[in-house]
């Protein structure tokens, strides 16, 4: 398999629990048709009895989405609708919610919904049926999804159509981009009231544009269209089989024998090689930069760590070209948390910890010499990173030691506290910030050790009753204080490629493209 | 000819015997029970003497797994790794016991016909490893078959003329497989025969109820790539017994009788000569299972080899335990089955 596809997938499925949110207190959408991509052929040009291929490394281990991974979520996007979706530029847009706002005193998030949509079972989706959703997500024993829900206090049906998600004031601003996730999938109530066995065999127990049709965990989904479905934006192919393909040459070649229609590609090898295949005309292809960033993520209260000297001689002694010649220039160097074209990004910002290894020994000096292990993922593709890292800490003075650890372990183990440093690409920053900082700060990763630092600020940020300019500067500060702790060092943002054939349409504007998943609602193949 | 390896593995069989010093002629239906009580007994005793190798394999996997740096409870804890969670998940699936306890509890389950659940999914091991085996099973017998049947015939070529250039050439030929890693060969089959040529397809596994045609069109190139390895190991081994069983006095006596050289070669020689192969063989079938692992990831081909990868790398003990269980009831079966069919080419061993 890919290294990088499997590190960025395992990260991502950590990270993405909380595809981040709608800009500012709410946000509206018209009544309309979701905004899908695709739409580069004309109606006339689709074939609506076609069945795509498609390849991915994604696990998937079931169906339900109040029992599911994050990462292996966009499977279950075809056969359930959500709340809310996202579009291919990170925008929350309307799915079965058109409106959402948030009280003005934050008392409640108010959701919409749409009138004209049935589950497959034959069950309305109302206002009912959210409740019914929401209550299963938070009371469930084995429920994944608890965490998303934790600011809801109550679900309140206003009518048929209105929905009141009660919340602790001051919190919830990131629940409409968490709905946009599995999160938010909604599940007809009569199956659920029947004890369906939704892991495995969900049948007919959403209201997608597709109906599962065979499952086995961890090799493929296939799904067909169903019968009616209400966005004509979707739907658009016969069916979709989805096959887990873990190695991304292998997925490389599917596309370019003709095996299978659409991948992903992610290691800078393979998307190199995808992008020389394009220009020959075997395939087509078009690249995302990934919003995750590669880089070192710090435990500040742990060993030599603790001492502020050290961790600025890290962040000092990193020369982020030398990382980026690593990967052939498929990763973008970068100093910010956010992506420069995002409104939470600060464009005036300044990295304090230019490279300058002279000042990284001189402040390793000062403070008597520190022992630093550094522990990544084994047979990923932040190995080379980490030996670039290793190499510049011991330039500096730094006793430095790689320690690798098997994959699956490297996440859920740092969370855990149990490593010092880790070169990672697991940091997704959230469409809504107040999700960064819960996931990466103050909780989860819990990378602020000394959360007074920016405790104040976040909790004022995380006001749904604010509008985005006046959250944005809060948090802007909140970073600069996360990077100036060097809580942690931002180094490249990766590339995804997506591979297709010529008769795909729509593959150049998935949604979730650039976490390394997608949403493939939208995307049809021609005659 | 065959180095010193394969040599040694030849002498690992019964010495062969010509036929004609069967003291069990055919048509004696009292001796030919007593032969059959006698084969009976025979697999019996080797099936008990598989059992202590059937308890200490997953015991040393446990050991193994207890011994490694890492825990299944952090791994499945995912994004909530706080320490009463991971100590919740230790408890409920028992692994903080000691590793002796959590063993004999699984030899008690098993024993009891039951192999567990993965700690991942919901899925009863058995059920995983059942709906992979098809695939795997095909990959290893497409495999084993190509490798007699390639083998065979090249090394009866070679041995027609001993010395000669095809006996030289597949003397080189046999030596240059062996030291060809699978892997490699299976990457470069898939880039001429599937991406070049696209004659096959690139990856995956369609099952026989869906037609012999994809079934083996899927085989052919991962069969191939895990095939060549034995298929130079029987070349080289059968020509080497063939050649020693063609210098010995029955064949000569044989030809001398006036038997035809087809006679002589496949009725005599080649009988006698199989006994060291087949041993060899049965060695091969562990190695095969074992190949099979990187093949099926090479061709992503859903089988037992990726459930033990994925198992290993998402600490999945139950399944990996179950997978380890069901390689070696194959490598003891088809050992069990060399044993008995020692008797069909020797029948001394019958006696």
């Amino acid at each position: 398999m890919s290294v990088i596809g499997r590190t960025r997938l395992r990260c991502l499925a950590l990270a993405t629990a909380a595809v981040a949110a709608v800009a500012g207190c709410g946000g509206s959408g018209t009544d309309g048709a979701a905004s899908a991509p695709g739409r580069t052929a004309s109606a006339g040009d689709i074939s609506p009895s076609a069945v795509l291929k498609f390849t991915s490394s994604a696990p998937i281990q079931n169906l339900d989405p109040v029992t599911h991974v994050p990462g292996g979520y966009p499977y279950l996007a075809l056969t359930y609708d959500r709340l809310l979706m996202l579009d291919a530029k990170d925008t929350v847009i309307p799915g079965l919610a058109t409106e959402w706002s948030f009280a003005k005193d934050g008392s409640y998030l108010e959701l919409k919904l749409r009138k004209d949509v049935t589950f497959h079972d034959g069950a309305p989706f109302d206002a009912e049926a959210v409740k019914v959703n929401i209550e299963r997500g938070q009371t469930q024993p084995d429920s994944t999804i608890k965490a998303d829900l934790k600011d809801i206090t109550g679900v309140e049906v206003v009518d048929d159509h209105t929905v009141h998600l009660k919340l602790k004031k001051g919190t919830g601003v990131a629940l409409p981009s968490v709905f946009t996730g599995h999160t938010g999938m909604m599940v007809s109530p009569k199956a659920i009231a029947a004890g369906a066995d939704l892991k495995n065999n969900p049948g007919t127990a959403g209201s997608g544009p597709y109906i599962v049709t065979e499952f086995v965990p961890n090799e493929k989904v296939v799904v067909k269209k169903a019968d009616s479905y209400w966005d004509p934006a979707a739907g658009r192919l016969g069916g979709i089989e989805l096959l887990r393909v873990p190695d991304a040459a292998t997925r490389l070649k599917g596309v370019q024998t003709g095996q299978t229609d659409l991948s992903f590609v992610s290691s800078a090898n393979d998307v190199v090689q995808a992008e020389q295949l394009a220009k020959s005309g075997v395939l087509q292809q078009n690249t995302t930069t990934f919003r995750n960033v590669l880089g070192v993520l710090l435990r500040a209260d742990n060993g030599d760590l603790a001492k502020p000297e050290v961790r600025q001689a890290i962040a000092h002694a990193i020369d982020p070209n030398q990382v980026t010649a690593l990967f052939s220039g498929k990763c973008t160097a970068t100093r910010s948390l956010y992506p420069a074209d995002s409104a939470w990004a600060d464009p005036g910002y300044t990295y304090p910890y230019a490279y300058d290894p002279a000042k990284a020994k001189a402040l390793v000096q000062s403070v008597g010499g520190a022992k630093v292990s550094i522990s990544f993922a084994a047979g990923t593709n932040t190995e080379q990173p980490a030996n670039v890292i290793l190499a510049a800490m011991t330039e500096a003075g730094i006793d430095a030691e790689l320690n690798p650890v098997p994959n699956s372990e490297l996440e859920p183990r740092f969370i855990a506290g149990d490593f010092q440093l880790e070169v990672s690409n697991t940091f997704n920053p959230r469409i809504d910030p107040a999700g960064t900082v819960d996931n990466y700060l103050l909780g989860g990763y819990g990378l602020a050790t000394d959360p007074g630092l920016i405790k104040k600020t976040t909790t004022e940020a995380a006001d749904p009753r604010l509008t985005e300019q006046e959250r944005a500067p809060k948090y802007r500060e909140v970073w600069g204080k996360a990077l100036e702790q060097v809580w942690f060092i931002p180094l490249c943002n990766m590339t995804n490629a997506a591979i297709y054939n010529d008769k795909v349409v729509g593959a150049d504007n998935v949604p979730w493209a650039n976490l390394g998943l997608w949403d493939l609602r939208g995307v049809a193949l021609t005659k | 000819m065959a180095g010193p390896t394969v040599q040694a593995e030849a002498r690992a069989g019964p010495t062969p015997k010509p036929p004609e010093a069967s003291p069990n002629p055919p048509g004696n239906p009292l001796r030919n029970s007593s032969k059959g009580h006698s084969m009976l007994r025979h697999a019996g005793k080797r099936l008990l003497a598989a059992i202590p190798l059937l308890l200490v394999v997953p015991l040393l996997v446990f050991l193994l797994i207890d011994l490694a740096p890492g825990d299944p409870a952090v791994v499945l804890a995912g994004e909530d790794p706080t320490p009463d969670r991971i100590a919740a998940i230790r408890g409920e699936l028992g692994l903080s016991d000691p590793v002796v306890e959590r063993y004999l509890r699984w030899v008690g389950a098993v024993l009891h016909g039951d192999l567990g659940q993965s700690l991942m999914s919901d899925q009863s091991v058995t059920d995983m490893i059942v709906r992979r085996m098809g695939t795997t099973m095909s990959l290893v017998l497409f495999a084993m078959v190509m490798a007699v049947v390639l083998g065979t015939l090249m090394a009866i070529l070679a041995s027609l003329r001993p010395g000669g250039v095809v006996d030289r050439l597949v003397n080189w030929l046999a030596s240059v497989a062996i030291a060809i890693p699978a892997f490699w060969f299976g990457l470069v089959l898939a880039s001429l025969f599937a991406v070049t040529f696209q004659v096959f397809p690139a990856f995956g596994f369609v099952p026989l109820s869906e037609g012999l045609w994809p079934w083996m069109s899927h085989l052919v190139l991962p069969g191939i790539a895990l095939g060549l390895l034995p298929a130079a190991e029987v070349t080289l081994q059968l020509r080497s017994a063939l050649g020693q069983e063609l210098k010995s006095d029955y064949i000569l006596n044989a030809q001398a009788k006036g038997l035809s050289r087809s006679a002589v070669l496949f009725k005599h020689a080649l009988k006698n000569a199989c006994v060291p192969v087949v041993t060899v063989l049965g060695f091969r079938v562990a190695e095969v299972l074992a190949g099979s692992v990187t093949i099926e990831i090479i061709y992503n081909m859903p089988g037992l080899g990726s459930l033990a990868v994925d198992s290993v790398l998402s600490r999945d003990i139950p399944v990996l335990l179950g997978f380890v269980l069901f390689s070696t009831s194959v490598v003891v079966v088809v050992n069990l089955l060399v044993d008995i069919s020692y008797g069909y080419f020797n029948p001394k061993v019958r006696a």
